[in-house]
């Protein structure tokens, strides 16, 4: 790097620093979201490096040794699927802004490896490797070293990252990448599951200390990591000669990467795409317009069987096909198939007594079960203009009555969730024998769903957040920011929850014991209770958006 | 470069840009001289912001070759960039730095020393009338103040051509008096301005001549003189009627039928 290259990677360091600062102390959520991420990620964070630090200290060579390459293999995968996973580990400027500037790719890639010291990613990973650098120091020679190859790991890691969602930049953008991705993504999920169900219970028979000691761990000491743990190792030996041959690796392996990233970034922003979107020109091509005729058109058109308003049929139908269109939908979709395949695992492990009229264990689970569906799917509900983004400035502009507004959007996301947690749940009850209850199921699904909107339509007025799918998570504009988010969603799903139990109790007491012609007394109780929450809450909601419209807007067009 | 090269500041030949059946920017060949006031013209998806993204090292070209400020754009886009100035149409700004730390930023990441920047950086403030807001994120400034920003950031370490795309939209006359004022001043002393508008009249009060393309392919380039004859139109006929004529534009009286 020449001179000129130098002052520019200080000033792109610069640059992220000031970013940073900027993003914190102008937004309190995000600022908010990161304290909390800090306080609740920070002492696993120092618990894991401090037991690395006995690790290393304590256990014999080259048992130590051992403890470091799998640790440094364990947060060097988990920050290698972090971009498979869609998230962003380090934030990083957008670098096709610095595509108008005279500087190369690897000086903006260089920069950004540097500056991603000052990212929570790692922040958190510090301590660990604070650890390895303290716990191997026996000398000045070992304490070189071994800051040398952890310094030149973490460099390369932050840079395979980039490379990585740099190469699944086109992958995750497509429709049909997002949906493969849902299905891998939800497949590793399920594989997790089952193992975790399977191992513990001896299903099958796994010698784990001849598992543990077989030679194959050995391939690992020539990645990434066990070059780095194989150097500490070697200098805390002595081999000081071999150390620095395996540091010359790592710094190659370092230098690559800088290499193969910078020639992403050409080949991707330089190449194709610019400020993120692709620059792909409308097609000027002359079509004759054929015109409908009004009874043909009627005939065409969409529409809703039940006569509504036209504000809230316009609304309802735009936001049911944005729902059908959107990836979260059908990440949703195989979410729920996974949970139901977890769930009937689980049942049919421990299925109980197979005599009586419901088994104990299912008797519960049919009723927790559309529970943990619908909470999966509670961000439809809480966050109901995410979808929109700054288009939501086009929504307020209408002069319509708010209160339809909030029908129309309440709709789609009621039918979509009652839908999709209902089939889940009837499968479950064919598996589990508890259909009897189907049909009190599905009414506790439909008022558990409106009590949940009811709740999530004042979520969405006091904690709105734009929607963006990265791979297979949803994610807002800052990790600090959806933090912030996550926390208010829970808060809220909570408050749903003690809402809904005089409704689950109205129904589960006579179902269970007191008998089921109970029902028609408490059926319609529990039907008007939760028609008046839904009422109140739309009351409620017209007024905070009437208040809050312009925050609204401003929330969901922020751009980092 | 060559001699081919002399006097031009931006040369294309056989420059094409596909995505994927739709051909963009069809054999583009172009050259305009050191110090013209450039105006590219299009109706809208004709070719006109993928044309100058290619020029600018944006975006890369299927086929063609582009020779910006003596600079091969394909083997020396760093040359290229060192020496050029764009505003682009979406413009690209970090908005979490104020307005004047942008403007050093931008000064500094073209080399200019950290007193140079201030100094060019004061002047741009006190011409585009953003002193006052120099203190504030650009985040919130308004769309106007953006621009004029983005605008300063492409001028200030001055370049040797300058690609505008649409630069008077949504500034107030106050400042497009006197962002045009510092346009003339640059070509006066041998700047190029490769600028696109939709607004007629600014292009045949400014521009020294004019290219329009149409479904990637140039129909028209000349000065007013010039586009007027390949038109055939009338001696009285205005640049709008030439554009039009050139473009085939559709200009029957059909109407909606619920007005």
């Amino acid at each position: 790097m020449n001179k000129q290259q130098l002052a520019q990677v200080r000033l792109l360091l610069w640059l992220k620093v000031k970013l940073v600062w900027r993003l914190y102390t102008r937004n309190t959520s995000a600022l908010v979201g990161t304290i909390i991420a800090v306080v609740l990620f920070l002492p696993f964070s120092l618990g894991i490096g401090v037991a690395c630090y006995f690790g290393f200290r304590l256990l014999e060579p080259p048992l130590n040794v051992q403890l470091l390459r799998a640790v440094l293999v364990g947060a060097y995968l988990m920050w290698l699927f972090s971009p498979v996973l869609g998230f962003a580990l380090t934030e990083e400027y957008d670098l096709a802004k610095l595509l108008l500037y005279p500087v190369s790719p690897r000086v903006m890639v260089t920069a950004a490896i540097l500056s991603s010291v000052v990212d929570l990613g790692v922040i958190l990973l510090l301590p660990t490797l604070l650890a390895a650098v303290v716990g191997f120091t026996r000398n000045l020679a070992t304490f070189a070293m071994t800051a040398l190859a952890v310094a030149l790991l973490l460099f390369h890691t932050v840079g395979v990252t980039e490379v990585l969602r740099l190469s699944l930049w086109g992958v995750l953008r497509s429709r049909r990448g997002r949906d493969v991705l849902m299905i891998l993504g939800g497949m590793i999920a399920f594989g997790f599951a089952a193992a975790i169900q399977i191992l513990p219970r001896r299903a099958i028979d796994v010698n784990w200390s001849r598992l543990l000691s077989g030679g194959m761990w050995n391939v690992l000491d020539y990645s990434p990591p066990g070059f780095a743990a194989r150097a500490v190792g070697a200098a805390t030996d002595g081999h000081y000669l071999v150390g620095l041959l395996l540091l010359l690796a790592l710094a190659a392996l370092a230098a690559g990467t800088v290499w193969v990233e910078g020639w992403l970034v050409h080949l991707i922003h330089a190449g194709e795409v610019i400020t993120g979107k692709v620059a792909r020109p409308a097609a000027a091509k002359k079509r004759p317009v054929r015109r409908r005729r009004p009874r043909e058109a009627a005939l065409r058109s969409p529409r809703l069987s039940i006569r509504l308003p036209a504000v809230v049929e316009a609304v309802a139908s735009k936001d049911a096909k944005y729902l059908v269109r959107d990836p979260y939908f059908k990440f949703s979709l195989m979410g729920a198939l996974y949970l139901t395949v977890i769930f009937l695992a689980m049942f049919l492990w421990h299925p109980g007594p197979r005599h009586g009229e419901l088994f104990p264990i299912g008797e519960w689970m049919v009723w927790a079960f559309p529970l943990f569906l619908l909470m999966m799917q509670a961000q439809f509900a809480f966050n109901i203009f995410g979808l929109e983004g700054p288009a939501v400035s086009l929504l307020f502009a209408f002069p319509s009555n708010r209160k339809q507004i909030l029908i129309g959007k309440n709709l789609p996301v009621f039918v979509a969730l009652v839908c999709i947690t209902s089939v889940f749940t009837l499968l479950f009850c064919v598996v589990v024998g508890s259909l009897v209850v189907f049909p009190a199921i599905v009414l506790w699904i439909a008022l558990a769903t409106v009590m949940l909107i009811s709740v999530g339509n004042l979520t969405s007025m006091w904690a709105p957040m734009r929607v963006v799918m990265r791979g297979w998570r949803m994610q807002v504009q800052s990790s600090g920011r959806s933090m912030f988010q996550g926390l208010v969603s829970l808060v809220m799903l909570g408050i749903a929850g003690l809402l809904s139990l005089p409704v689950v109790g109205g129904l589960l007491i006579p179902v269970r014991w007191l008998g089921a012609w109970w029902l028609a007394l408490t059926i319609p109780l529990v039907v008007a209770y939760t028609a008046a929450c839904y009422v109140v809450s739309l009351h409620l909601a017209e007024g905070e958006l009437a208040r809050r419209d312009v925050e609204i807007i401003e929330k969901l067009s922020e751009t980092d | 470069m060559t001699s081919q090269t002399d006097g031009y500041s931006i040369i294309t030949q056989g420059l094409t840009k596909r995505f994927g059946d739709l051909v963009a920017v069809d054999g583009l060949d172009l050259a305009v001289r050191e110090g013209e006031f450039f105006g590219f013209l299009g109706p809208n998806g004709a070719g006109k912001s993928t044309t100058i993204k290619m020029l600018c090292g944006l975006l890369r070209p299927n086929a063609g070759r582009m020779v910006v400020a003596g600079y091969d754009a394909a083997t020396h886009p760093l040359e290229v960039k060192r020496n050029i100035g764009v505003l682009p149409e979406e413009i690209a700004l970090y908005e979490r730095l104020t307005g004047e730390e942008f403007l050093v930023f931008a000064a500094r990441m073209h080399g200019l020393p950290l007193e140079e920047a201030r100094r060019r950086c004061e002047e741009l403030l006190d011409l585009l009338e953003l002193t006052e807001a120099r203190g504030k994120l650009i985040v919130d400034y308004s769309m106007g103040m953006k621009k004029k920003t983005a605008f300063a950031a492409a001028l200030i370490h001055r370049p040797k051509v300058m690609f505008l795309d649409e630069p008077f939209n949504g500034i107030d006359p106050v400042s497009v008096r006197a962002i045009r004022n510092v346009l003339r001043h640059l070509t006066e002393r041998g700047t190029t301005i490769f600028f696109t508008t939709h607004v007629m009249e600014v292009v045949e009060r400014l521009c020294t001549r004019v290219a329009v393309i149409n479904r990637g392919k140039i129909v028209g380039d000349g000065n007013l003189a010039e586009l007027r004859a390949k038109a055939e139109a009338g001696a009285d006929s205005s640049l709008e009627d030439i554009f039009l004529k050139l473009v085939e534009a559709r200009v029957d009286e059909e109407t909606l039928s619920w007005l």
